[in-house]
């Protein structure tokens, strides 16, 4: 199945031992990624989605498999009380999933065996969504974007962010930051619009 | 090579260019496995990287979605990113979201012109000269011609299988100022509707685009950016696992 960037729902794709497990609680677990509970699933979102594209870039046919499989291992073993050590929890995540692809191993070569298996389902989809649905939806969620946001995005997809950034007397840097925070800013609204249409 | 493990967390998406082209090849799988497990190894120590990795593969994607990879990117892409589904998403994701902007960029200029009050009538007026400016290219068009008013605009062309380049063939007119050229395939009944690898070529130039043919509304489809489009004679090969399933021909006028 192609990769669905917005099927987690949290908090269910945690590992169900960790939901039920009588040492530490859900919100004792997030409480590693960030001591405030909302920040913390925010968190734990983000780093969901950065371990899938991890092993997406590592050509895997299953990255949101191993996502869960990371996030899996790396709470059981907080669980039986091991410590992180690296300065960033995220660090510590990333480090599991390096280590999972080290035990299928010449992983570089796994994603082609199906490709052709899963190409031949038909057209690609995100959200599971036909073409016009995907338009309509990206549109409402577009227009949730400031004004200016939406000018400098459209600037972006046309090659034309560079002179959008002179024209408005800001640096190439600056731009580049800026895109990065409109694009990061459309994924929470896309996630935020599928999961009131899931709910 | 330990660029990777000395460097310090960069503000991203900000990278050197050093650094992007790094990850470029990290992403086009052009990296040996002890360069790849350097990355990894920052990817550990400053987690953030991977927002700077995939902000460079926003970039790659956009720039390919518009045709604007060097051609010898665009052969790894199309190896790397064409054959993963998961990739593959990302890429549609992104072709979607372009439209999609260009769709709302359109609508928005309408409203502004409205808002100005010029005034349905003088807007009527405008939409008749336009539509006679439009009409001798509609017509001399093979094909249903569509004009989508925006930043992208594209034009949809009818092949059809059996149209031989020696023949007649089919002759298609780009107007001016259209971004992409949307080519709506005709199978036949015993070819599949599905996702199909695209290679458009010329006789100097055999694969001088690829990309994919994708099932839209009970159509197969490919999207093309005009700029590729000389005029010329063309080939529109289907490949199913490097395998020829059909050829379209059709020649651009200019």
């Amino acid at each position: 199945m192609a990769s669905d960037e917005n099927s987690y729902a949290f908090p269910d794709n945690m590992p169900e031992e960790e939901l039920n497990s009588p040492a530490l609680s859900q919100k004792e677990l997030l409480a590693i990624l960030d001591s405030d509970p909302g920040r913390a699933e925010e968190k734990y979102r983000e780093l969901y989605q950065k371990l899938i594209r991890y092993f997406e870039w590592s050509r895997q046919t299953d990255p949101e498999d191993l996502a869960q499989e990371t996030l899996k291992r790396g709470f059981d073993r907080l669980q039986e009380g091991q410590k992180i050590t690296v300065g960033e929890p995220a660090g510590y995540f990333f480090g599991i999933a390096r280590n999972l692809l080290r035990e299928r191993g010449h992983f570089r070569k796994m994603e082609e065996l199906d490709d052709h298996q899963q190409l031949s389902r038909g057209q690609p989809l995100f959200l599971g969504l036909d073409t016009s649905e995907q338009l309509i939806f990206l549109k409402e969620c577009l227009r949730k974007l400031p004004r200016d946001d939406f000018n400098l995005l459209s600037a972006y997809l046309e090659g034309e962010a560079e002179a959008w950034g002179k024209k408005a007397g800001v640096s190439p840097g600056t731009v580049r930051m800026r895109i990065h925070r409109i694009r990061k800013r459309l994924e929470v609204l896309m996630n935020f619009r599928a999961d009131a249409r899931n709910s | 090579m330990n660029r990777f493990m000395k460097r310090e967390p960069q503000a991203e998406p900000n990278a050197s260019p050093e650094v992007r082209k790094q990850v470029i090849r990290y992403l086009l799988d052009e990296m040996g496995d002890a360069e790849r497990a350097l990355l990894d190894d920052r990817l550990i120590s400053t987690p953030e990287f991977s927002d700077t990795i995939a902000s460079i593969e926003d970039d790659l994607i956009t720039q390919y979605v518009r045709g604007d990879l060097e051609p010898r990117q665009v052969a790894r892409f199309n190896e790397v990113y064409l054959t993963s589904p998961a990739k593959l998403v990302r890429v549609e994701k992104v072709r979607a979201l372009r439209r999609a902007v260009g769709e709302i960029s359109a609508e928005r200029k309408l409203h502004a012109v409205r808002s100005l009050q010029i005034g349905t009538s003088i807007a009527a007026v405008a939409a008749v000269v336009v539509a006679a400016a439009l009409w001798p290219l509609w017509r001399r068009s093979p094909s249903n011609h569509l004009m989508e008013p925006g930043k992208i605009s594209y034009a949809s062309f009818s092949l059809e299988p059996g149209i031989t380049r020696s023949g007649e063939g089919a002759q298609i007119t780009l107007p001016p100022g259209v971004d992409e050229a949307h080519f709506e395939l005709v199978l036949p009944n015993a070819v599949a509707l599905q996702t199909y690898q695209a290679i458009l070529g010329t006789p100097e130039r055999p694969a001088a685009w690829t990309g994919v043919a994708a099932p839209r509304d009970a159509h197969l489809v490919a999207v093309v950016p005009v700029k590729i489009l000389s005029a010329g004679d063309y080939t529109l090969e289907l490949q199913r696992s490097g395998e020829e399933v059909m050829t379209f021909y059709f020649r651009v006028a200019k």
